[in-house]
């Protein structure tokens, strides 16, 4: 495992695919330099290694310059995980800079939103109810992040972030609705993400508040900013092999479990 | 870039395969990891596979750069399959090259997984390239072509339903063998007589005059609906044990006899001097005999190493040499295309640009 100072990670690429909206960010000597998020929804595996070029052009820096990768390991959509993590490595073994694979799903809980463009801001996931307030919630209440995983199953984790630095509530699992109601939280969550707007009635029901969209959404800005605030996570040398948190298992997997009464 | 190094990537299907080529045939690596996670579940299982691929391919390209003595700095362009085949798992491949070619500063060529089987045999023999016509059969595909040159491919038949090695692991379903089918259904078949149960050749004669599309078009379903029903019929007679080999042996004669019979008509109207077998299903020992003992001497037939002709990277990176040299790039946004087409794919009639093969 390869050690990294934060004197050495100067400049450091973000990459996330595992959301609707893939987006890339680079922060340099601690600062965000340059980040941008896809305009259209799906279109990771064509826009990303052209979206990197155009961020790190932006920010003055070039491949080789790189001290640090990080990467959203899910969970969220699979293939569009894969495809951020595909490309991270790629990266990894083509420059020598090694991999750091960060949640999605805790960076989606550290209120990044105000980065994100006017298109992701009108693509608010259809057949969701208003959200409960226009604004955004106080960057200091805790975040359910909900990530919706279709029919009843959703991704969840809770994150607080004060004063720079994120404390995990709630590590990211995979769950039902219904598992909400067993949720011990405090009382000043507030749950967003496109699987909170989806089940915004429940939640309501629960006295959870939801946040707007785009809270929620798992990006890059909010990669860089779980890793500023979070005790670093393993640092991954080019070639290593590890796994994406996909938290669930493919689909014959989960019908070969399935009781057979059901 | 006289002699270029190439690396070549293929996560079209279960492979997962990295290979270092310089220049035409100098082949210094090549790793193919096929996946074992598809056997309980009797075939692929496309989330699995693009799983997997995303665990090994890291891996797969380190021991081929090592294996080759060299690092991708010294790589002059990576090939990367980006279509056709199973989405999620081309994604992987293509997505790790996209960033690894940025990264390195190299070329990235992408390459249809069907031109790789085409180019796969010349890997190995200088003598396998244009003019000829090609059976290419796989899993996924069966066609016939006329290759004047390379990069002009002349559709003369395809399948109309499933492809020939489709039929192969469909039959080795019914014949309660794992999978893979096709290579279980050929060492079964070493043990029956082909004689025994004879089943039909469908569209064995052209319904259709040269010239006209598909008139060499072949089907499978029909043989396939004749072996489950013998089967069956076996089965309520309790011989289907002891008849097994020789069902096996009988479907595999039936089979090749279409395939073989379709390439020597083929032969016959384009005057091309050679055939060349390419694709998984041209490991078959018994498909290759037969379409030597049919074509005699004077044509030669032409195929790859059983390692060539399973999906590999060492012809895709083949392939990504000749497109390199063409100048024909990815573009930025180069993404994988299951349903990609075959570049220079027309009609053999010459009636312009052919259908995308199912």
């Amino acid at each position: 495992m390869m050690a990294a100072s934060d004197q050495e990670a100067s400049v450091v690429l973000a990459l996330e695919a595992g959301s609707e909206f893939g987006s890339v960010a680079v922060e340099v000597d601690g600062e965000l330099a340059a980040v941008l998020v896809a305009n259209e929804r799906r279109r990771q595996a064509a826009d990303l290694v052209p979206m990197i070029r155009t961020v790190l052009a932006r920010a003055g820096v070039r491949v080789q310059d790189l001290s640090e990768i990080v990467v959203g390991k899910g969970p969220g959509s699979f293939t569009g995980v894969r495809i951020g993590i595909a490309t991270a490595r790629g990266l990894s073994m083509g420059s020598g800079c090694p991999v750091r694979p960060l949640s999605s799903i805790l960076a989606a809980g550290t209120g990044t939103g105000t980065h994100l463009p006017n298109a992701v801001l009108q693509a608010m996931p259809a057949g969701g109810p208003t959200p409960d307030k226009v604004e955004a919630p106080a960057p200091d209440r805790p975040r359910l992040v909900l990530l919706d995983a279709r029919g009843n199953r959703l991704w969840m984790g809770c994150v607080a972030t004060r004063a720079g630095r994120v404390e995990v509530l709630l590590e990211p699992r995979a769950a039902l609705v219904e598992d909400l109601a067993a949720l011990d939280l405090p009382e000043e969550v507030v749950a967003c993400g496109g699987g909170a707007l989806r089940h915004a009635d429940v939640l309501r029901r629960l006295g959870l508040d939801v946040a707007p969209w785009p809270e929620g959404l798992p990006s890059a800005p909010g990669l860089l900013a779980l890793r500023r605030g979070l005790p670093k996570g393993p640092l991954q040398p080019p070639g290593s092999r590890w796994s994406p948190d996909y938290l669930r298992p493919s689909q014959p997997e989960r019908e070969a479990l399935r009781p057979e009464a059901s | 870039m006289s002699d270029p190094v190439l690396l070549g990537i293929e996560t079209s299907c279960d492979e997962t395969s990295a290979a270092i080529l310089a220049g035409e045939r100098h082949v210094r690596s090549h790793v193919i990891l096929s996946q074992d996670e598809h056997t309980v579940w009797g075939g692929v299982v496309p989330e699995l596979a693009a799983r997997a691929h995303l665990e090994a391919i890291d891996g797969v390209v380190a021991r081929a750069l090592e294996e080759a003595g060299t690092s991708l700095s010294e790589v002059d362009a990576i090939a990367v399959t980006a279509g056709p085949g199973l989405v999620g798992a081309l994604l992987v491949g293509v997505s790790w090259a996209k960033g690894a070619a940025l990264a390195a500063e190299c070329e990235l060529v992408p390459v249809h997984h069907l031109e790789g089987h085409l180019f796969a045999p010349v890997v190995e023999d200088p003598e396998a390239r244009p003019p000829f016509v090609a059976l290419l059969v796989s899993g996924g595909h069966t066609l016939l072509l006329n290759v004047p040159e390379w990069g002009r491919y002349e559709l003369m038949g395809r399948t109309r339903d499933d492809a020939a090695g489709e039929a192969f692991d469909k039959v080795a379903r019914l014949l309660d063998l794992p999978y893979p089918g096709g290579p279980q259904v050929e060492r079964l078949a070493l043990e029956g007589d082909p004689e025994r149960h004879r089943f039909p050749r469908p569209m064995l004669r052209p319904r259709r005059d040269p010239g006209e599309p598909g008139f060499l078009d072949v089907s499978f379903s029909g043989l396939k609906t004749a072996v489950a029903t013998r089967v069956d019929e076996l089965r309520q007679a309790g011989t289907l044990e002891e008849e097994r080999a020789h069902v096996a042996a009988g479907f595999q004669a039936a089979a090749i006899d279409v395939l073989v019979s379709r390439a020597e008509q083929a032969l016959e109207v384009t005057g091309a001097p050679k055939l060349l077998v390419t694709g998984g299903v041209s490991a078959n020992r018994a498909l290759r005999e037969e379409a030597r003992r049919r074509l005699g001497p004077e044509v030669p037939l032409l195929h790859a190493s059983i390692r060539l002709s399973v999906d590999n990277a060492a012809m895709i990176a083949r392939a990504g040499l000749f497109h390199l040299r063409a100048g024909r790039l990815a573009p930025p946004d180069l993404t994988a295309d299951p349903n990609l087409p075959l570049p220079g794919l027309v009609e053999w009639s010459g009636a312009g640009p052919a259908k995308v093969p199912s």
